[in-house]
């Protein structure tokens, strides 16, 4: 949120922050002489997320019969009315089962 | 700061210099349990025996590895930074196996179990995040048209898009594997899946081809292009994402073109300017 200011005139003393409480939104600074704190900010714009590797759903002991049974699910949807032989749709589930299977640790057994 | 999960170490390694003796040994004792459940799982999974496969063994080099290399001043919890790495050396003890080569000879009878095992280790290589427990990320479309990665951790739809990438890459290894492009009912599927890929943009293609067809590694081809490896591994994650749509809503026709991203922009400039066909464009429309 930005409020306008008008006819400041001259204010003695407006060269130091000592801290700021709430920041929303920050788009360009100028020049900035002395920042003691700032408590909070609410948003930073123009971050990108190219160059860090996102990640999805950790894979636990306790999901993981949901995500096989997801596996089968998804499987007969994508293969459905498409000529692909039904062993090697078979050998793809299988695949993708043995993936998720190897990738789930148990609590230390 | 990292909260430690559900039985991992809470020891507080700072004091600690990385590669002493001391610290190798109490990193060794404290993680030996869960470098072992990883053997296990893999075995499991593959239907192997962790001992006698050698898997164990995998494991415990990899830990005693990364104990001597793990850097606590750095922050990173020794389990984030080891995982990867001990799953790897399990999953490579695994294929040296005896039970491994004997199954992989003709009329071994498991032939179709062998595939699939064949087939998941190379999704591993694909998709390196299952190595640490992650199903890839589900790719989102915000209210700004921007693409996101979801960290929906306990989201059905978060888990349903990335099986869609799975399957969707698995199906890429499959088709191109020299089990099925010698099978001949296989080519009907194989000439409609190439003409499909021939529709993507050059680079796509490329990609596909270098990582699917030639069984070229991400980093590799990263290299060969002279670009960062996460470039790559980004724009793959969005061509399989996009395909996994695509293959599986062909008659919906409001998912357009996919887009180079920003880090492959300039490479399929340059191929356009120099009206390059990508890879299955030149086997759809031959010179």
């Amino acid at each position: 949120m930005t409020k306008k200011i008008s006819e400041t005139g001259n204010i003695a003393g407006a060269s130091k922050v000592d801290s700021v409480s709430s920041l929303e939104q920050l788009e360009k600074i100028d020049k900035l002489r002395e920042l003691t704190g700032i408590s909070s900010v609410g948003r930073i714009s123009g971050l990108s997320s190219e160059g860090i590797a996102p990640v999805g759903t950790r894979i636990t002991s306790e999901n993981q019969q949901e995500v096989i049974e997801a596996i089968d699910k998804e499987a007969k949807k994508l293969f459905e009315g498409k000529r692909i032989p039904r062993q090697r749709q078979k050998t793809i589930t299988d695949a993708i089962k043995m993936a998720v299977m190897a990738a789930t640790i148990k609590d230390e057994e | 700061m990292a909260v430690a999960k559900k039985g991992e170490p809470t020891t507080d390694y700072s004091a600690y210099t990385a590669g002493a003796e001391n610290l190798i040994e109490l990193l060794v004792q404290e993680n030996v349990g869960w470098a072992t459940s990883i053997a296990k799982a893999v075995a499991r999974a593959w239907n192997l025996d962790w001992q006698l496969d050698g898997l164990d063994g995998g494991a415990y080099e990899a830990l005693l590895f990364c104990a001597r290399r793990f850097d606590p001043t750095l922050g990173i919890p020794f389990r984030g930074y080891a995982r990867r790495r001990i799953h790897e050396s399990c999953t490579e003890e695994a294929r040296k196996s005896k039970a491994w080569q004997q199954s992989t000879g003709a009329g071994s009878g498991d032939e179709d179990e062998q595939e699939a095992r064949e087939l998941s280790a190379r999704i591993f290589d694909l998709f390196p995040e299952l190595r640490d427990g992650f199903l890839p990320a589900a790719i989102t479309t915000s209210a700004e048209g921007k693409e996101e990665s979801s960290d929906m951790a306990s989201d059905a739809g978060g888990i349903k898009s990335s099986i869609k990438q799975l399957l969707t890459g698995a199906s890429l290894i499959s088709a191109f594997s020299e089990s099925t492009t010698n099978n001949q009912e296989n080519i009907v599927d194989n000439k409609r899946m190439i003409e499909f890929l021939a529709t993507l943009e050059p680079i796509h293609q490329d990609i596909i081809s270098a990582i699917y067809y030639q069984g070229q590694s991400m980093r590799a081809l990263a290299e060969a292009w002279e670009l960062d490896d996460l470039s790559i591994v980004r724009e793959h994650k969005e061509i399989i994402d996009y395909l996994s749509k695509k293959l599986g809503n062909e008659k919906t026709p409001a998912i357009g073109q996919l887009k180079v991203r920003r880090g492959l922009r300039t490479k399929s400039i340059d191929m356009k300017r120099k009206k390059e066909l990508g890879f299955f464009s030149k086997i759809v429309e031959p010179a």
